[in-house]
C-alpha cells in the first residue's frame, strides 16, 4: 500500500509538471513562436513521456494516478480554452485509449521476448535498456493516435476527426516522449558532471 | 516485491545507459574530476599548479600527468612555468 501511494504521488506530480510545462510552452506561446494554429502544441505532446516512463518503470501501480492526472490536468489548467474544450468533451474516455496504448505497447515488448524471461502480465520488465523504452514510445504513439481519436469520435458524434488529426496525435506523442527522455538525459548527465549526484558506475 | 527506490534507480540507470552508449563526452570520471578541480582552484585562488592538483584530487602523480597531457593535446589547458618556483608548473585553462 505504501508503495502504491508513493508511486501514485510521483506519477501524478510528474505528469502534471509536464502538462503544465507543455501548456506554458505551447498554448500560452511562451516561446513566442506565434503560430496561428491552435493545435500546434499537440505536435510535441510532452506528457506522453510521463505516460511511457511511468508505465514502463512503475508498471500497473501507476495507472490510477496516471488516469487521474490525464482527466484532471485539462480541467484544472486549461478548462477556459474553447478549442481545448472541444477535445475535453469525452476526454475522460479518450485518455483511457492513450493509457491503454502504452500498456499494450509494454505488453507487446514483453511478449516479443526481447526482455529476459518468460511472458507474464505481472512479471516486471527490465527497461534499463533504453532501446526497449524507445520501442514502447514508437508503438504507443502509433496506437495512442488511433485509439484515442477512435474513442473521441465515438463519444462526440457531432465531431468529425480526420486522418490528419490522428497523424498529428501520433507525431506529437512520439516527439513529446522523445523530448522528455532527451531532456531527462541532459539533466541527469549535468547533475553527474556537477557532482550533484554520483554516477551509477561509482559503486 | 515492488520497491519504489529500485524503480527510481532503474530510471536513472536507463538514462545512464543512453549516456554510455552515445558517449558524447570522451572523458572519463577521473578526467572530468581533475578538470573541475583545476577550474575550481583557479576560480578560488587565481592559480593551480600540478602539486595542488595531486593533493586536492588524491589521484596518483602518474594519473594526473597522463590526464594533463590529454588536456594539453585537446587544447583545454596549457602549462606555464611558475615565477615563484621554477620547478613547478601552473595550469592555465584555455577557453574554447
Amino acid at each position: 500500500m505504501k508503495h502504491f501511494i508513493k508511486v501514485s504521488l510521483t506519477v501524478y506530480i510528474f505528469y502534471m509538471f509536464l502538462y503544465c510545462l507543455w501548456y506554458v510552452l505551447s498554448v500560452i506561446d511562451f516561446a513566442n513562436i506565434r503560430i496561428d494554429n491552435a493545435w500546434a502544441g499537440s505536435l510535441c505532446y510532452i506528457p506522453h513521456g510521463a505516460r511511457v516512463l511511468m508505465v514502463c518503470f512503475f508498471r500497473y501501480y501507476s495507472l490510477p494516478a496516471l488516469y487521474l492526472a490525464e482527466v484532471s490536468g485539462p480541467y484544472l489548467i486549461n478548462s477556459n480554452e474553447d478549442y481545448m474544450m472541444e477535445y475535453i468533451n469525452g476526454w475522460q474516455y479518450g485518455s483511457i485509449g492513450c493509457i491503454a496504448a502504452v500498456v499494450i505497447a509494454v505488453e507487446l515488448v514483453k511478449w516479443s521476448r526481447v526482455t529476459e524471461g518468460n511472458f507474464s502480465f505481472f512479471k516486471p520488465v527490465n527497461f534499463k535498456n533504453y532501446k526497449f523504452v524507445i520501442l514502447v514510445v514508437f508503438i504507443s504513439s502509433l496506437l495512442s493516435g488511433v485509439l484515442c481519436n477512435a474513442i473521441l469520435a465515438l463519444v462526440n458524434t457531432s465531431e468529425t476527426i480526420d486522418v490528419l488529426t490522428v497523424v498529428r496525435f501520433m507525431v506529437g506523442d512520439l516527439l513529446g516522449a522523445i523530448t522528455v527522455i532527451i531532456a531527462m538525459w541532459i539533466v541527469f548527465t549535468t547533475a553527474i558532471d556537477t557532482r550533484m549526484i554520483i554516477s551509477p558506475d561509482h559503486k | 516485491m515492488p520497491n519504489y527506490k529500485n524503480d527510481l534507480i532503474n530510471i536513472l540507470e536507463m538514462l545512464w545507459n543512453i549516456e554510455k552508449d552515445l558517449n558524447l563526452i570522451s572523458y572519463n570520471e577521473t578526467e572530468k574530476k581533475l578538470y573541475y578541480i583545476i577550474a575550481w582552484k583557479i576560480s578560488k585562488t587565481g592559480l593551480c599548479n600540478i602539486t595542488d592538483l595531486i593533493k586536492a584530487s588524491g589521484f596518483s602523480r602518474s594519473t594526473v600527468y597522463k590526464t594533463i597531457k590529454k588536456f594539453e593535446a585537446a587544447d583545454l589547458i596549457k602549462l606555464e612555468q611558475s615565477n615563484n618556483d621554477k620547478r613547478e608548473f601552473n595550469l592555465i585553462l584555455l577557453s574554447a
